[in-house]
């Protein structure tokens, strides 16, 4: 355990943008906020907050319900946010993991040393689908956190009514359990996209983006002269972005948050039956088919002569 | 006590070419080994073999394991430098001793630390902030505090300046060798390990033209600076090899015994250098 | 510390030599220590089996004594024993030739030792 556990804290060493991108990127977060708002302040503004057009000046007319999701669908708006950036960082370092020692050379460092290369893929495979995630959400957590208190302590400082009714430990439980919950049945779905990127990774000779990215590409063009078809543009964008409409109702869209007839409307988007998800072909054929990259993966690490 | 490394008809070919063909050695336990060849020789494929890095045909045993199998238990047991720098550049020299002292049962951080004192390099530094000599020091550090009962060095003063090369040897000999653990080496420089080895290895084309203790390669080999009027005497003993200098010639001769080539002239024992030249372009024994 | 060492004599053979010239010039004294088969070892850059080899010739000798446990140790009166050995070399092996050349050239012995004399005394 204690290995595997050095395995995956040399990949954060070796991988510093894990660490630094998500934390980079809240502390901007951070900063424009709090820096628009003292700039505002100090020319003679006022802080308020402004939802569908409307100025808030009270949170009291609206009912619990609405209240509570506010936060909530904040912390969400935060959560995409620093996905769509883990959703680029994250191939990148999945496509570079198993090519970066061998263009140094220092495998040979990491060969002469009592670690499976099994262990070895399978670290670097939890640093993807895990760990790199683990810190994604735990900066999109910290941020939200932050801003809402800030936030709050302004309004409530502004004059606002009703702040308190935005802070309900119900909603507020849900989301900070539900957020790594579905995150995970998220990543599971990208599993075999992640050990593509390995496979790749472990086979290129040079360039591993080419050889990630390049295969699907030519399967495309292939299909296309050949057939006619579409069916492997489709499969393919099904795989990258057909968990969102598997696991969310997203019939009514995304709309975010407005104010209609003195009621805050909009919001959350409605989980799925996570049940069918869990069960279904698709989900259990994307882990077979990971399961079969990461063996192609080690099996390149183990037999492949590098030297 | 068993052998450390024992091959029989060990062969591995590369698109054809055959790099290692039909060797086989026996290492002893507490013996330093040198194995000698020029590139392409076959010593890299030799030496990745008994790593695991490589398959290959015939039988090869590493402290009684097939290394190609278990290269993960085998590395518990055995060391290895291959070449200057291949330390990854983004690593910082205290977080190199702490992750080996995680993974490596037989590493002893504090005896690395000890060693690194002595030297400039400090605990904070990356690996790409240290010069080659240093990157080798942190590498011959991390190998030393491993108690592994075989050490591979393939190369591991190439490039580096006297200095380092020194100090790299006298380490090794000093507070590592205890007369149990077992050195395989492989330079070009065999001057600076000359005296160093125990046994000898020099390998050709893929095949072993030497394998013998240095205490037999004294006995056997003797060069011999003759005397002009003895020199018609001299070939009929059929030297392997014939060389000149400052218009005298000298003779290198194997397994011919010493008071028969006494009256002939100048006795010299021959360096590994000049025998390694010997041995490929002589005249086969 | 570059030993340089000849071609013709076994090194183990030549590390008995210079420990003994050590001992002749008073650099070792009888009763000091040796440095430990390692530290020679890694200091000339030589396997630790060739300096025991050197160290035991020493010991062969009655010039160096093991002491358990604590390392190689000058014997007392090795120096002496060695100086012996050396003017009876000398006087053997040496002189008679020095001596006939003395001769051949018709040298007076007495005025060869004042120019000995006179140029250690310069020196």
């Amino acid at each position: 355990m204690s290995t595997f556990v050095a395995l995956l804290r040399r990949e954060l060493w070796e991988h510093r943008s894990l660490v630094i991108v998500p934390g980079a990127l809240a502390a901007l977060i951070l900063a424009s906020v709090i820096g628009s708002s003292i700039y505002g302040l100090l020319h003679g503004g006022a802080i308020g907050l402004i939802i569908g057009g409307h100025a808030m000046d009270s949170f009291d007319s609206f009912s619990d319900a609405k209240s509570g999701q506010f936060i909530p669908a904040f912390y969400l708006g935060m959560l995409i946010c620093f996905g769509v950036v883990l959703s680029v960082s994250l191939p990148l370092y999945l496509i570079d993991c198993l090519y970066s020692d061998r263009r140094d050379r220092s495998i040979l460092f990491w060969k002469s040393l009592p670690i499976s290369d099994a262990e070895t893929v399978m670290s670097k495979l939890t640093t993807g689908l895990l760990v790199a995630p683990a810190v994604a959400l735990i900066a999109a957590f910290v941020t939200t956190f932050v801003l809402a208190v800030a936030g709050s302590i302004v309004l409530w400082l502004g004059g606002v009514e009703g702040v308190s009714s935005l802070w309900q430990p119900g909603p507020l439980m849900r989301s900070i359990v539900g957020a790594p919950v579905i995150a995970l049945l998220i990543l599971l779905w990208y599993a075999p996209v992640a050990a593509w990127c390995l496979l790749a990774s472990a086979w290129a000779p040079r360039a591993p983006l080419l050889w990630a990215t390049l295969p699907p590409i030519a399967l495309i063009i292939a299909e296309q002269v050949t057939f006619r078809t579409t069916h492997v543009p489709e499969f393919l964008g099904d795989r990258m972005g057909g968990v969102f409409w598997r696991l969310f109702d997203t019939s009514g869209g995304f709309t975010g948050f407005g104010v209609h007839d003195g009621e805050l409307s909009g919001g959350l988007p409605a989980v799925r039956d996570l049940v069918a998800y869990l069960t279904s072909m698709d989900l259990w054929g994307g882990i077979a088919a990971a399961a079969v990259f990461t063996a192609g993966a080690i099996a390149l690490r183990r037999y492949r002569d590098e030297t | 006590m068993s052998p450390v490394i024992q091959a029989e008809g060990l062969s591995k070919s590369y698109a054809g070419v055959r790099a290692l063909d039909n060797v086989s050695f026996t290492v002893e336990p507490g013996r330093i080994v040198g194995l000698i060849g020029p590139n392409g020789a076959g010593k890299t494929t030799a030496l990745k073999a008994i790593l695991g890095l490589t398959p290959y045909s015939g039988t090869l045993s590493v402290l009684g394991h097939d290394p190609y199998r278990e290269r993960g238990r085998l590395m518990q047991d055995v060391s290895f430098i291959a070449d200057v720098a291949t330390l990854p550049r983004w690593l910082r020299v205290r977080d190199a001793l702490e992750f080996v002292a995680r993974i490596h049962p037989r590493f002893q951080a504090d005896r690395a630390r000890a060693f690194l004192s002595r030297t400039e390099v400090r605990q904070d530094a990356r690996v790409r902030e240290l010069s080659k000599g240093m990157i080798v020091q942190l590498h011959l550090a991390l190998v030393m505090a491993i108690d592994a009962r075989l050490l591979v060095l393939d190369e591991p003063t190439l490039g580096l300046d006297i200095l380092y090369r020194k100090a790299f040897y006298e380490a090794l000999l000093n507070d590592y060798f205890d007369g149990e653990r077992t050195i395989l080496v492989t330079t070009h420089q065999v001057e600076e390990i000359e005296y160093i080895l125990t046994d000898l290895m020099f390998i050709q084309h893929g095949r072993l033209v030497l394998n013998s203790s240095m205490d037999a390669v004294q006995d056997s080999f003797v060069e011999v600076l003759i005397a002009p009027e003895r020199v018609a005497e001299a070939e009929q003993l059929r030297p392997l090899y014939r060389r000149e200098m400052f218009g005298k010639k000298l003779f290198l001769f194997e397994g011919v015994a010493r008071d028969r080539l006494a009256g002939l002239g100048e006795l010299h024992r021959p360096s590994v250098a000049d025998l390694f030249v010997a041995k490929m372009k002589g005249a086969p024994a | 510390m570059e030993p340089n060492w000849n071609d013709t004599q076994p090194i183990y053979r030549q590390l008995r030599d210079r420990i003994v010239t050590m001992i002749l010039e008073g650099v070792v004294n009888d009763g000091d220590a040796l440095p430990s088969v390692r530290q020679v070892a890694g200091e000339y850059q030589l396997n630790p089996l060739t300096v025991l080899k050197g160290y035991q010739a020493l010991v062969d000798e009655e010039l160096v004594e093991k002491k358990r446990g604590l390392g190689m140790y000058v014997k007392a009166g090795a120096r002496k024993a060695l100086l012996a050995d050396e003017r009876r070399r000398f006087l053997e092996e040496q002189w008679p030739g020095i001596a006939a050349t003395i001769r051949r050239l018709g040298f007076d012995p007495k005025e060869l030792m004042d120019q000995v004399n006179g140029q250690e005394a310069r020196s």
